[in-house]
């Protein structure tokens, strides 16, 4: 992926001049969301940012409490936006807490992945009950990662809890996000769905007749497998309208999709989260994971330039994933370089942010109507025990921020936040997994 | 882990919209729980499996009956009342009456919900039957996501669900498994090929295709007139060799088919033979020893699908690296590492090359091995005609006529459905062709989205387990056996078999375990079964997975026949029928050249593993626990591993998982500052005394100790460092021990209580009080990887038999997979 075309995008020539300009594409639609272009009221949207490798607490968690706290050292980028987001501190799973490495399996599940050696028995994640609720959508939602994969590389699991794959390569999540631009296989794409339909139509009452001779307890199990069929019907029969209306006009040569970078951590950030902005003003899709990679995450090449950058103290391969967790207090020279990389993650988080706001949404800003969860595992035992989480945007959706919210340490269930989250999103959820009631001091 | 199933649902119950099975299929009670089976629990259980304590991470006060998603929680309360292990010994026990209804419910309630093993096809299974149907050598399963797992194995029919994500996906799967075929359409792909035996100019001969950008990187190859090209040898850490680059295909699910035909060339025939490395857009293709002669080459074929495959700018590159890694000296060449002649690196790799000056030395007398290339074969847009000619399936005379496709779809749909098929079924399909072919599709598309639809069905999708599958009961074994024991649909002979009713025949299953483990296919079924059961798929020390960075002697064979010793070592006690102890000490092992040289032996040449007999001083002995693939895989980064040593070793081997570690537990860190120039033994000491891992720890810790001999390559040691440090050796990253050293500490117990002093001690003991216990885990693995689901307290009791039956003649391994084919468990449930 890496570029040597010397060419210079009038996005990158922009970038330059800061995030408060508004972006080529954007232009094009006329700095408009989707819903306000066509003057229909605006979906709600859900972007989830995990930062891998155990998040410094000394420097993310502010001093103090309440409204009047004082910014944290790593949420200092975002210290122009305080208005526009709530740090929410001892927030846990409560029975799906683990150690270690496992974190980004459950971050969005609060399930126990260890419960049993060589087996992952996940449960769906928080992304996904929005991404059943809040569609039709093009693409229902999109996992994002620095490589393809499964496992610790992507945030997102299924009804099944199976992984669902994340994607790192900008090319392959710009073609997956829009139909195709040509006319001819634009229609090629619709003649595809007739057809799938009807190979689905025919595998389907076969599968009916199979289901009918079993017992009971198999019977289940073909009963999973013609509900999932039906569900990719629906979804084709969803994609099919959306084809009709054809891509969404937008300025396409002005999409980066090449880093101009080597070691490019913070660059590929960006890219993603413009990729995001995109995806949520053109309506493409409303729930979004964004993960780097596992635990191990990326290596020390690629934040390498950032490192040097920053003057961050970074020695190896390892530095800034791995050596930084246990607790070895808040001078630790590898601590800082965590603490560092937090700052470089807020501060693409206000980039991101600043571009919402600059979208007009058909009521207020798009940032009014995305929510955006940053968080991650901390380094102090590297467990779960207490999550390091910021939540972002989402005025309109009902949330009031500016706050530094902690609670008693050990008793305030995770998926308190991701029940606020799903039912201000008007998912019509009563509880998600350990949950014990929506967090009202979040809430206007 | 059997209560883990009904935590996890327990769970999904908080949430209103899971879309989690929750079962509650149990016919009425004879006994009713509320009043008789709940006060029993409540009696004995609930102190410490209740609302305030849940010991092991298990609790039965929220217990409401006899659910299916409970079914294996109760097998383990039958496992444990029944063999007198519950209530522990300082609690009141069960009265008779009291114990037997609550055995008597759990049987008469498993018995009642009847089994629950039919089951989707897992992702190497689906790529096996695509490959089965189609003809089409490719792996299917590269862009399907992996599969849920149970108790570590991916048969298990609760973890094979399916979602819309995994349908979708299988959709995209399928359309390519048919667009690789065609029927009468003509053949449309582009093909670059040349023999290049006399090809004396490299450049010439990709320059006929320039103008289709076609190009190629050979920098490490010399042509020989007369013999082919020569590609010269790339150490560990080394990339490059003949690269040809073609043009990026346009149709990104069409197959790229690939095909040399190389052999080996070596001035001196002892100098170990190279690896063929094929690495295509990116994706790692093959790995293989070349060991043939000029006179009789050596074809290899890939298929790959282009939509797999990363192109860059200047297209699709397919790479050809010899790659060497054993190390090796010839007689009258020098070291090429000078700086260190002398230093021998017991099973190191790290110095071993011959200098020679490869300018004034002729190609053929190079101290080397080459890859020789004799030909190549490049075609993009592959399809194959379809039925393929090896079948002969006496279809002559095909047109684009209704009559043809009715002959060929019968043919699919028999073959996809591993069962015949009867002509209303067939209708239906037909129906869809006519339909297709009504749209103006033509003859092959309209036929290709016919056999997608058959493969989208739930015949070709599921298995059924035999009691349910009706009048394809024999079908229902004939793919169960096929798929556990060579991981493909059935074959001619048990399709055979199957229509002629005899599958249920104890001789005849008896004859075809045996004609199938004797059969090459056998190795999927070890392969799974083994990488599966002792969790092979860890990394061997993980700090090496990065192949360019990696330490000379952890290169790519050597990890790669490390774990390969331990599937041919139970292989060989397979096709041997040797006695099941020796899983846990014999006098053999298999070896092959690196793992020769990784142990210390001499005299054995070629990548192949053969049997060798162990030298009566080799303290490792033949078995499992001394293969260094294991200890390893157990070890990271040099620190050491006993709880982890120990606790595998009971999960997996000894059939005694310790339960998982309660919550919020700080972790050894033995690596802390605080910890520094402490013993191990000091260590686990202090993590002993908090109260609430005691219980476990010292199950597991002293078993631990007694693989302390084994440092982090495997390999056996005598004395251990107090800490290890990164060095650079060659350029290449290596861990090697520092400070202070200490003879290895091994003494420790077994969770029985008897004590040893050494490893040998510790296998000795094993095998003399343990035997048991390791066949007993090894018929459950077994079961449940062959059946797909986790015995029930029915089929714990034929486990019971079976051992039974088979102690007498100390457990042949083969025999004993003979009884769990005869067994209720794989026959009917």
């Amino acid at each position: 992926m890496n570029s040597k075309n010397p060419r210079v995008s009038r996005r990158t020539a922009l970038h330059g001049l800061g995030a408060m300009i508004a972006l080529p594409w954007l232009h094009a639609m006329g700095s408009k969301s989707l819903a306000a272009n066509t003057k229909q009221p605006e979906p709600p949207r859900l972007a989830c940012f995990y930062i891998p490798g155990a998040i410094n607490h000394y420097n993310w968690f502010p001093v103090d409490e309440g409204p009047k706290y004082t910014i944290s050292p790593s949420h200092k980028p975002l210290a122009h936006l305080r208005d526009e987001f709530s740090v929410v501190s001892n927030l846990l799973h409560i029975q799906g807490r683990i150690s270690g490495h496992e974190h980004p399996y459950n971050w969005l599940t609060g399930t126990n992945i260890k419960q049993t050696p060589g087996t992952i028995t996940n449960s769906i994640s928080m992304d996904q009950v929005a991404a059943a609720h809040v569609g039709p959508t093009y693409v229902s939602s999109l996992a994002l990662s620095f490589e393809d994969g499964v496992g610790t590389r992507t945030l997102s699991r299924n009804a099944m809890g199976a992984d669902i794959p994340a994607i790192g390569n900008y090319r392959t999540v710009f073609e997956c996000l829009f139909p195709p631009a040509d006319a001819g296989q634009l229609k090629q794409a619709q003649a595809r769905l007739d057809l799938d339909k009807s190979i689905l139509d025919t595998a389907l009452e076969e599968t009916g007749d199979l289901r009918r001779q079993l017992g009971a307890a198999d019977r289940q199990r073909l009963d999973q497998y013609l509900e999932s069929i039906r569900a990719v019907e629906l979804r084709m029969k969803d994609n099919k309208e959306i084809l009709e209306r054809g891509r969404p006009k937008f300025d396409e040569a002005a999409v980066r999709l090449q880093p101009q970078g080597k070691n490019r951590m913070q660059e590929h950030i960006e890219l993603m989260m413009d990729l995001i902005a995109l995806a949520f003003q053109t309506d493409m899709t409303r729930v979004v994971t964004h993960s780097l990679g596992g635990e191990g995450g990326p290596n020390y090449d690629d934040y390498r330039d950032w490192a040097q950058a920053v003057g961050a103290p970074v020695r190896g391969a390892h530095d800034v994933h791995h050596k930084g967790s246990g607790n070895r207090g808040a001078d630790n020279s590898d601590v800082k370089v965590l603490g560092l990389r937090d700052e470089m993650f807020c501060a693409c988080l206000a980039r991101l942010m600043n571009k919402l706001k600059e979208i007009e949404a058909s009521d207020g800003t798009l940032l009014d109507h995305s929510l955006l969860l940053l968080g991650g595992s901390q380094i102090s035992s590297h467990s779960g025990g207490n999550f390091p989480m910021l939540l972002a945007g989402g005025r309109k959706l009902g949330f009031k921020h500016g706050q530094h919210l902690k609670f008693k340490g050990g008793t305030k269930p995770a998926s308190d936040l991701y029940l606020t989250i799903l039912q201000q999103m008007r998912c019509p959820v009563k509880a998600f997994k350990e949950s014990s009631g929506p967090i009202s001091e979040l809430l206007a | 882990m059997q209560f883990a199933q009904r935590l996890a649902v327990g769970w999904a119950c908080l949430s209103l919209w899971a879309a989690l099975p929750l079962l509650s299929l149990a016919a009425e009670p004879a006994v009713d729980f509320a009043s008789v089976i709940k006060p029993i629990l409540k009696q004995h259980c609930y102190e410490c499996h209740g609302a305030k304590e849940q010991q092991s991470q298990i609790r039965y006060d929220d217990l409401t009956g006899f659910h299916a998603s409970d079914r294996h929680l109760w097998t383990l309360v039958h496992e444990q009342v029944a063999s007198g292990a519950m209530p522990p010994e300082d609690q009141p026990r069960l009265a008779e009456a009291q114990q037997k209804q609550l055995l008597t419910w759990i049987e008469q309630q498993q018995r009642a919900l009847g089994p629950s093993s039919t089951r989707r096809l897992n992702r190497r299974e689906i790529s096996a039957a695509l490959q089965d149907v189609t003809g089409l050598q490719t792996d299917f399963a590269y862009s399907l996501p992996g599969d849920g797992k149970v108790d570590g194995f991916d048969t298990g029919a609760e973890g094979l669900q399916d979602s819309a994500d995994s349908v979708a996906q299988m959709m995209q799967v399928t359309r390519r498994a048919v667009d690789g075929l065609r029927f009468l359409d003509a053949v449309e792909s582009k093909t670059y090929s040349a023999d290049v035996r006399d090809a004396k100019d490299i450049r010439k001969v990709f320059d006929a295709w320039k103008a289709d950008g076609v190009s190629v990187n050979s920098g490490d190859v010399a042509s020989q007139p007369g013999s082919g090209w020569f590609i010269k040898p790339k150490w560990l850490g080394d990339r490059g060799g003949l690269t040809i680059r073609i043009p990026t295909p346009a149709h990104r699910g069409s197959l790229l088919r690939i095909r040399v035909v190389v052999s080996v060339k070596k001035s001196v025939p002892a100098i170990p033979n190279p690896h063929l490395w094929v690495e295509v857009g990116g994706r790692d293709l093959a790995y293989e020893e070349i060991a043939n002669s000029a006179s009789e080459p050596r074809a290899l074929e890939y298929l790959v699908h282009s939509g797999d495959l990363t192109s860059d700018s200047k297209g699709l590159a397919i790479t050809f690296t010899n790659r060497v890694e054993v190390p090796y000296a010839v007689e009258g060449f020098p070291n090429e590492e000078k700086s260190r002649p002398s230093e021998e690196i017991a099973g190191g790799t790290g110095l071993f090359r011959p200098l020679f000056d490869a300018k004034t030395t002729p190609l053929e007398q190079q101290p080397i091995p080459f890859v020789v290339l004799h030909s190549f074969e490049i075609e993009a847009d592959y399809r194959l005609a379809w039925p393929p000619a090896a079948w002969n399936s006496k279809i002559g005379g095909l047109t684009r006529d209704r009559k043809s496709a009715e002959q060929l779809l019968a043919i699919w749909m028999e073959r996809a459905w591993r069962r015949p098929v009867s002509p209303a079924e067939q209708t239906r399909f037909l129906a869809l062709f006519d339909r297709l072919r009504g749209q103006e599709q033509s003859f092959g598309e309209a036929l290709r989205s016919t056999f997608q639809a058959v493969l989208m069905a739930g015949s070709f999708r599921y298995l059924t387990a035999p009691s349910v599958a009706g009048k394809h009961s024999q079908q229902a074994i004939a793919a169960r056996l096929s798929f556990c024991l060579w991981c493909t649909p059935p074959d001619e002979e048990l399709r055979r078999l199957a229509l002629a009713g005899k599958l249920r025949d104890p001789q005849v299953l008896d004859a075809q375990v045996l004609r199938m483990l004797n059969d090459p296919r056998s190795d999927y079924f070890v392969r799974s079964f083994v990488t599966q059961w002792l969790e092979m798929g860890q990394p061997i020390t993980l700090a090496m997975d990065h192949i360019e960075k990696q330490d000379f002697r952890f290169g790519r064979n050597l990890k790669a026949s490390m774990q390969e010793e331990t599937i041919a070592y139970v292989r060989q006690l397979l096709l041997e029928n040797r006695p099941a102890r020796e899983l846990i000490a014999s006098e053999w092992t298999m070896m092959n050249d690196i793992l020769a040289r990784h142990y210390g032996y001499e005299g054995i040449q070629g990548g192949q593993l053969r049997k060798v007999t162990l030298r009566k001083d080799d303290p490792r002995g033949g078995g499992l626990l001394g293969q260094a693939g294991i200890q390893s895989m157990l070890c990271w980064m040099g620190e050491n591993w006993v709880i982890y040593r120990g606790a595998w070793t009971l999960r997996r081997v000894l059939n005694d998982p310790p339960p998982p570690p309660p919550f919020e537990v700080p972790e050894l860190l033995p690596s802390d500052a605080q910890n520094h120039g402490k013993t191990f033994r000091e260590l686990l000491r202090q993590h002993q005394e908090d109260a609430k891992c005691t219980v476990c720890h010292k199950k597991m810790d002293p078993l631990g100790f007694a693989f302390q001999n084994f440092d982090l390559s495997g390999r056996w040691r005598e004395v251990e460092f107090e800490k290890y440090v990164k060095n650079d050796l060659d350029g290449k990253i290596e861990w090697r021990g520092s400070g202070k050293s200490r003879p290895v500490d091994t003494v420790g117990q077994l969770p029985g209580g008897e004590k040893f002093q050494s490893f040998a001690e510790c296998k000795e003991l094993l095998v003399r009080h343990y035997t048991d216990g390791v066949v007993r885990g090894l018929l459950k693995n077994l079961g449940l990887y062959s059946s797909g689901h986790k015995p029930d307290v029915a089929e714990m009791a034929e486990i019971k038999q079976i051992m039974a039956d088979q102690q007498r003649k100390a457990y042949p391994m083969r025999n004993l997979l003979q009884a769990v084919v005869r067994s209720r468990a794989f026959l009917d449930n």
